[in-house]
């Protein structure tokens, strides 16, 4: 019922009464509330008292009977009368009470939420087992986090970091997430829908949001930090040893964060160092950069400090300065080393069409290596009407493998891979009168002097396999858009983008069993594309957009070897239609609808083979540029009640593509050929997924319920039969995180269920893997100052042939804390598992492997915390 | 030469008050002033039964950034009075522990440590339905007064729990922003945050449609303190209009509006020092 009252002074109504109220004395009191409500309670009308005690309470209508108006100030008693009883002059004396209020004082709220922004407060959440701020961030309801450290919210993946504003570590935020204490942070702000850029606040829409980290004042304007170092041994002796330094500075107007790390005790830091968003440090590749992957023989479904022998280390420095109001310079640079052995045995089989599968079984003993830089400059200025910002940055990989393979013999293959990659990023948006003008530079480099494969006969001094390689790719994108502001709601414009690509490859080998074969394709790919947009958001709660993209694409490409040209002239039109809503703060939504077409490019035209392994060729290209063409749908729904702390995501997307080939392999003992043929090659594929978090602040105890399915369906081609393969992958968790008894006890429990299944309708082939998976954490504190942690992960896997295999992995530790000082005693793998094994399947075939897995280790460290 | 230069003195002033008709000191009632030797001259107004904190959280679109400042709301039985809480502390603490006085030096420290900021009082006086704002401008001192603000408030059935009470929702329109309002009517108090008041409760929480201002009671409690205005040696009287007009100006380029000023910082040459075009962090509350 929606009630419309003037307080004082009401218009004249059928009834009115008018009388004063006075103290007991005689004085009048003004304020007094006069509230006149039904037989059920039901408020009909009010009015105050003036400043001489006077009132005048009106209704629309005589009230009924029962209606009772009361007289109720702060500090006197409520005096009630029947609405029937009270006359016009009437003078009500109030009589004094003892003031009764219920006195509160609101704690900050483990959740709020104040327009796009939700804040977390970090000491509602945390409990005395988190290591770093990342620990607190993965049990934030709504927020996920991945192994490698990617943040996601709502489904979505951040688009920016900030710690008090300011992005210092430029996207490489593990850094950060994992080395920041939660003693250091008070609060975790999330920016729903974040818009970058503030010349395009409320104008482009943004699907993502960012991290903001707020410090406590205590943490600022000093430097805050750890150094860490330990040593133990494992089950075979072998000493294990740990460096570390985290240093940081945090203050208005500069940051800091050095780090400097190493140890052999199965921590990696590649994942810290890499940008876990877009644009991130030399994202440019050549053809060969990653032609020889560090782990082709496989790769288990666990983390890597459980099979992966290292010898690891990293140093890091990021800085960032604000000069003038919108002004920053930033400044990263990043060194990482890495020296690993795993052993490991792989079962593959083989769909052979109608024929038996053919199986292939080798252990191998691989060593990777690798160093990288990375450096980036970056200067940004983002006003309001303006926003300018220049991106500088270099990286090089090093990378020098070798394997150890026994199959029906044995075979040691070495690779080396140098590449180099520059890369500039120019963006500058401005905002005139309704007019946004904005221009994008995008110029890389990306450079593979070296890419060497090399195999031998165990036993011979012959070379069994030789093959060298080099590429170089150069790419500029250039784009500017205008948009044009049609009135409060609407905006039309259209942007234009230049991209050119030069590419090179080169390949050469030599084999004793399949002969020699090279390549050297090199040339040039122009695409100019034209893409008016129309957008219409007449207020908070909604708003279209729409994308006709329209390109020309020209190429000319030359086989050197051959002297052929592949020259290509092609227009293509497009569409992309966006709907936004937010009926209400808590609930968005959105829906996209598109259509593509992506062309290939110079692998199109390396139609001989090149060994990425010492037995497998792939044949890159047939000579035809590739082209897809797709139509997709996606949603993404999402509900947030922060008070409530309940989240909830729904993503969907299907996509239909139609591909001008099909890719696939022959499959011989010793030899597998991938290649492609043209033939039209329809694929479907449909990646779902919800994700459910409630957090009880109570039982401080937030559960979260996720499922994900995946299906793709394509056709492939084995033995140069087309088959139909419909693979669908399915992955069902739940996890529990509880510190019920604040700072003493906190428990984490997760279990995950992912069967997978694969058809091949033509061969009556209908085959299941399922995978389960349990993991528990425990922290006890028995006395503030001592915790006693553990860890256990259990796991079951399907393998064929009827067969399965459960693994057992148990950690545990003790740790003291006095002052600065944490030391620390833990053990892992502590019940001696001494192998994992999974299967899992890829295209029409199904490969099964076991990893040897570190022995029992032991590592006590001493950390001081300044 | 005196006569002289104090004439030109009171002229500069003036100019600097910006078309104010005339200067008078506010009335004042000598029996219901208290002195002290930091805080100087309170004109005491009335005797607080409860007191309400409220954090207010302001916005500004132009530099795209939020500010919160604690507020208090002391109700007592003629009037109440809003201001500054950082104020509030502020001044407790020197007038429990500092009887005598303290030095400057102590009493900025313990300004920055309570987050006080220019004293701002607004005075509800229901007795004689006056609204009186008591607020600065640079180094100068300003108060009007106005008839306290009738509301026009659409009530609602929704009730939601603000700051542990169980609260009601009443809408309405004022001053060129729409107000979305959270009323308990356990608190039988009709008055609100600022200006706010009139709905049959007392208000813990209001803001605006676009979250520009929003006032969020945070802690309720019981009180029983005298509570009233500071008195300045010099107070320009001015009216409600002219006043905001006044603060816009100032927050929209400080440097223009003090270079007017004998006060304003200058350069050797006696070019002001603050650059032109200086804009503050700043929402106006009410828009017309």
């Amino acid at each position: 019922m929606l009630l419309t009252v003037a307080a004082l002074g009401c218009a004249a109504a059928p009834w009115k009464r008018q009388g004063r109220v006075t103290d007991t004395s005689g004085e009048p009191l003004p304020g007094v509330i006069i509230k006149m409500t039904d037989a059920q309670g039901e408020m009909l009308a009010y009015c105050s008292t003036t400043g001489n005690g006077a009132f005048t309470l009106s209704h629309t209508s005589t009230p009924a009977s029962g209606s009772r108006v009361s007289f109720s100030f702060l500090g006197y008693k409520t005096h009630t009368v029947a609405a029937s009883a009270l006359r016009d002059g009437t003078t009500i004396r109030l009589e004094d009470a003892p003031l009764e209020l219920k006195e509160v004082v609101v704690k900050v709220p483990p959740i709020k939420s104040t327009g796009d922004t939700l804040t977390y407060d970090v000491a509602s959440f945390r409990s005395a087992a988190d290591r770093n701020i990342e620990d607190v961030i993965k049990k934030l309801p709504g927020v996920e986090v991945a192994d490698n450290g990617r943040i996601f919210y709502n489904g979505e993946s951040i688009n920016r970091f900030y710690i008090e504003g300011l992005d210092v570590v430029g996207g490489r935020y593990a850094i950060a997430t994992r080395n920041i204490s939660p003693d250091d942070i008070l609060s975790v702000n999330v920016y729903e829908n974040h818009q970058p850029k503030r010349v395009l606040k409320d104008i482009a829409f943004s699907e993502r949001a960012a991290i903001n980290l707020k410090m406590k004042k205590k943490s600022m304007l000093k430097p805050v930090g750890n150094v860490k170092g330990g040593a133990g041994a494992d089950d075979n002796g072998d000493v294990k040893w740990l460096g570390e330094l985290f240093g940081m500075l945090i203050a208005p107007k500069t940051q800091t964060i050095i780090t400097g790390k190493g140890n052999n005790y199965g921590t990696s830091y590649t994942n810290e160092t890499a940008s876990l968003t877009a644009g991130g440090t030399g994202n440019s590749k050549s053809v060969a950069s990653e032609l020889y992957g560090d782990t082709p023989f496989g790769s288990a479904s666990i983390p890597r400090e459980r099979y992966f022998d290292n010898r690891s280390a990293s140093a890091s420095v990021n800085t960032v300065a604000k000069f003038g109001e919108y002004g920053k310079l930033g400044f990263t640079a990043d060194y990482t080393y890495e020296n690993n052995r795993i052993v490991n045995s792989e079962d593959i089989t083989y769909t052979n069409g109608d024929d038996p599968s053919i199986g292939f079984h080798e252990s191998i003993s691989s060593h990777p290596r690798s160093r990288e830089v990375k450096g980036a400059v970056n200067v940004e200025y983002n006003a309001p009407k303006n926003y300018i910002s220049d991106k500088f940055s270099f990286r090089g990989r090093f990378a020098d493998n070798s394997y150890s393979i026994t199959n029906a013999g044995k075979i040691s293959q070495t690779s080396r891979t140098d590449d180099y990659s520059f890369n500039n990023v120019f963006d500058g948006t401005v905002r005139i009168g309704e007019r946004i003008i904005s221009v994008k530079s995008d110029i890389a480099v990306a450079n593979t002097p070296v890419s060497r494969l090399n195999a031998a006969t165990a036993g011979s001094d012959a070379t069994a396999l030789a093959q060298r390689g080099r590429a170089l790719r150069f790419t500029t994108d250039e784009r500017a858009s205008y948009t044009w502001m049609l009135g409060p709601y609407s905006h039309i414009g259209a942007s234009f983008r230049f991209e050119s690509a030069y590419d090179l490859f080169k390949s050469d080998y030599t084999s004793e069993t399949t002969g020699s074969a090279a390549n050297d394709v090199r040339g040039h790919d122009l695409k100019i594309t034209v893409t008016p947009q129309y957008q219409y958001k007449p207020d908070a709660s909604y708003s279209l957009n729409v994308q006709v993209p329209v390109s020309y694409s020209s190429m000319r490409f030359d086989n050197l070897l051959t002297d052929r040209k592949y020259p290509t002239d092609r227009v293509d039109v497009g569409a992309k239609v966006q709907f936004h809503i937010r009926p209400s703060a808590n609930f968005r939504g959105s829906l996209s609808l598109g259509r593509r077409n992506t062309l290939g490019g110079i692998r199109d035209y390396i139609v001989n083979p090149v060994y990425v392994t010492y037995r497998q060729r792939s044949t890159f290209g047939t000579g035809e540029l590739n082209s897809r063409e797709s139509y997709s749908a996606s949603t993404n729904l999402n509900y947030r009640d922060p008070i409530k702390a309940f989240f909830v995501t729904l993503t969907a997307l299907y996509s239909i593509s139609n591909n001008n080939r099909i890719s696939g392999s022959d499959i011989a003992p010793g030899q597998i050929v991938t290649s492609a043929r043209n033939s039209k090659n329809r694929g479907d594929m449909l990646n779902a997924g919800i994700n459910i978090s409630k957090n009880f602040r109570s039982w401080r105890t937030t559960f979260t319920l996720d499922g994900h399915v995946e299906y793709l369906k394509r056709r492939i081609l084995r033995q140069e039969v087309s088959y139909a393969v419909t693979n669908t992958s399915y992955v069902l968790h739940a996890a529990i995180n509880s510190n019920p008894i604040a700072n003493a006890v906190d428990l984490s429990v997760q279990g995950w269920y992912k069967p997978s299944l694969q058809r091949i309708s033509s061969l009556g082939q209908r085959n299941r893997v399922s995978n389960y998976e349990f993991q528990a954490t425990a922290s006890v504190h028995l006395v503030k100052s001592l915790e006693l942690f553990s860890q256990l992960y259990w796991n079951h896997v399907d393998l064929q042939a009827d067969t399965s295999k459960e693994s057992l992995f148990v950690g545990a530790g003790v740790r003291y804390h006095s002052g600065h000082f944490d030391i620390e005693l833990a053990g892992k793998n502590l019940t001696n598992c001494k192998t994992y094994g999974y299967s899992y399947f890829i295209d029409s075939d199904l490969y099964t492997y076991s990893f040897n897995l570190r022995p029992i280790e032991f590592l006590a460290t001493i950390k001081y915390t300044f | 030469m005196k006569t002289f230069l104090t004439s030109i003195f009171l002229l500069s002033v003036a100019l600097v008050a910006q078309g104010n008709s005339t200067d008078s000191p506010v009335k004042t009632d000598e029996s219901k002033i208290v002195s002290h030797p930091t805080l100087g001259k309170n004109m005491i107004v009335d005797r607080s039964i409860m007191e309400c904190v409220y954090s207010h959280r302001v916005y500004d679109p132009y530099f795209d950034k939020h500010r919160t400042n604690d507020e208090i709301l002391e109700i007592g039985r003629k009037a109440s009075l809003y201001g500054f809480y950082g104020n509030y502390r502020r001044d407790s603490i020197v007038r429990k522990d500092y009887p005598e006085g303290m030095d400057f030096n102590e009493f900025q420290a313990l300004s920055r440590k309570c987050n006080s900021r220019k004293s701002t009082e607004l005075i509800k006086d229901i007795r004689s339905n006056k609204l009186t704002n008591h607020e600065g401008i640079f180094m100068d001192h300003y108060y009007y007064e106005e008839e306290i603000p009738q509301f026009e408030w659409n009530l609602n059935d929704e009730s939601d729990e603000i700051c542990g009470q169980i609260c009601k929702k009443a809408t309405t329109t004022f001053r060129g922003r729409n107000w979305i309002a959270w009323y308990c009517p356990n608190i039988q108090s009709d008055n609100g945050p600022w200006k706010f008041g009139g709905l049959p409760g007392l208000i813990l929480k209001i803001e605006d449609d676009k979250k520009e201002h929003v006032f969020e009671a945070i802690q309720i409690r019981k009180s029983d303190n005298d509570f009233g205005f500071h008195i300045w040696s010099f107070k320009i009287k001015t009216d409600r209009k002219k006043f905001n007009k006044m603060m816009l100006d100032y927050k929209m380029d400080v440097g223009q509006t003090i270079a007017a000023t004998p006060d304003g910082p200058k350069f050797a040459d006696g070019s002001p020092a603050i650059p032109p075009n200086r804009r503050l962090f700043y929402n106006p509350i009410e828009k017309d």
